[in-house]
């Protein structure tokens, strides 16, 4: 089958209290009304304003996708090897573009001297994704994290990403994704 | 990190000194957590530090990537830019980052365009030798545009013409030079010229006033 919605609109809630602490709370509703979880999220949300001393500063509306054909990993994956893809950006700065997992193969060959480290952005797969990733796939393009949303290359700081520096691969923190 | 920890201030690293740092090629996958850690924005107490600071390691991480050399590389090249268009003309474009033309292994023999240093150094050369030993040059030699020099109106040719209007030299002498008009139009000797015998006449003039003078008292 595999890439499948999941059936139901997770809403998470993320209350902090005065020592900055966080928590959170979820609540789901049926993935059909997806178009309107935004809104039952935000009535939701009023609730807790009379009843919690913590502030209720962030709500994430999220539906999931899973393979259903559960794919099994490579014997040798790593989710803390990462492959690291530096950009220069037009604001004269660098933004890393930090993508999990690595293929041993992507790496540079012999004899070059980063045999092993850095990675061979010539090859058409890096380049397939980077082009994705920057650019977008059949017209949909990923937008900055912040901003009004709009639909365009991916950015940093409000400026576009214009040229790739350098490319290598280096341990990660699972926990930290970009 | 929980939110009412220490949080870091960026240093200003504007013009500060740099320390070399010599990292094996394989140990840099394991810089990168370090990276990470120092790239993260919760641990920077302003969006400012965050920014300044993240930039600060992702250049480390381009020079690690780069064997510490390629900066030092790119300023050499902008160097020998700048010399080869001062001293040679060679107009450099930066399209996008992709500057052309492209560096030579060796600079041309020689540079005529307009701004080049060599070539207006070549010039003055050229106008010091024709105007004191009347050495020619055509038009365009040495720089685009330059009219030629012919030996004429130079200080040579000056003096030459001076020493052929006085006594006419070693060169083709005028029949109006200065000295056979003060001479007449023979040509000078020892015991006939113009300057004696107008002394003395002078003279002669002089002894007729005295006379004059003297059945006047």
């Amino acid at each position: 089958m595999g890439w499948q919605p999941d059936e139901t609109v997770r809403i998470t809630l993320y209350f902090r209290d005065y020592k900055g602490v966080t928590t959170l709370h979820i609540i789901n509703v049926a993935s059909s009304l997806l178009p309107i979880a935004g809104a039952f999220a935000a009535a939701y949300a009023e609730l807790f304003i009379p009843i919690s001393s913590c502030a209720l500063w962030k709500v994430k509306i999220s539906l999931r996708y899973l393979d259903d054909t559960d794919p099994a990993p490579a014997t040798n994956s790593d989710v803390n090897r990462c492959s690291v893809f530096q950009f220069a950006t037009a604001d004269g700065g660098r933004y890393d573009l930090v993508l999990p997992g690595l293929v041993a193969i992507k790496q540079l060959q012999p004899p070059d001297p980063y045999a092993g480290v850095g990675l061979n952005i010539a090859d058409v797969d890096i380049a397939a994704l980077l082009a994705a990733t920057v650019t977008g796939i059949g017209g949909t393009a990923p937008c900055a994290p912040w901003g009004p949303g709009a639909a365009g290359a991916l950015t940093w700081l409000g400026s576009d990403l214009v040229g790739l520096l350098t490319a290598y691969w280096g341990y990660e923190r699972a926990e930290r994704r970009y | 990190m929980p939110r009412d920890a220490i949080k870091y201030v960026c240093p200003d690293l504007a013009n500060t000194p740099s320390a070399l740092l010599c990292v094996p090629i394989p140990l840099i996958p394991h810089f990168r957590q370090f990276f990470g850690d120092m790239q993260h924005q919760s641990i920077w107490q302003t969006r400012d530090d965050w920014f300044n600071a993240y930039q600060a390691f992702a250049e480390i991480e381009e020079m690690l990537m780069a064997g510490c050399m390629q900066q030092l590389i790119d300023e050499q090249r902008r160097v020998y830019r700048l010399l080869d268009s001062a001293l040679n003309g060679t107009q450099y474009t930066d399209v996008a980052g992709v500057i052309t033309p492209a560096l030579t292994s060796v600079p041309s023999a020689s540079a005529n365009t307009p701004n080049a240093l060599r070539a207006h150094v070549s010039r003055l050369w050229q106008l010091a030798e024709n105007e004191v030993a009347g050495v020619t040059a055509s038009a365009d030699e040495s720089i685009l545009g330059a009219p030629a020099l012919p030996d004429s109106h130079t200080v040579r040719d000056l003096l030459r013409r001076l020493t052929a209007g006085i006594d006419g030299n070693s060169e083709p002498a005028p029949d109006d030079n200065l000295l056979m008009a003060l001479r007449g139009t023979a040509v000078a000797t020892a015991d006939r010229n113009v300057i004696d015998s107008n002394i003395a006449k002078l003279s002669d003039l002089l002894t007729r006033l005295t006379e004059i003078r003297d059945k006047l008292v």
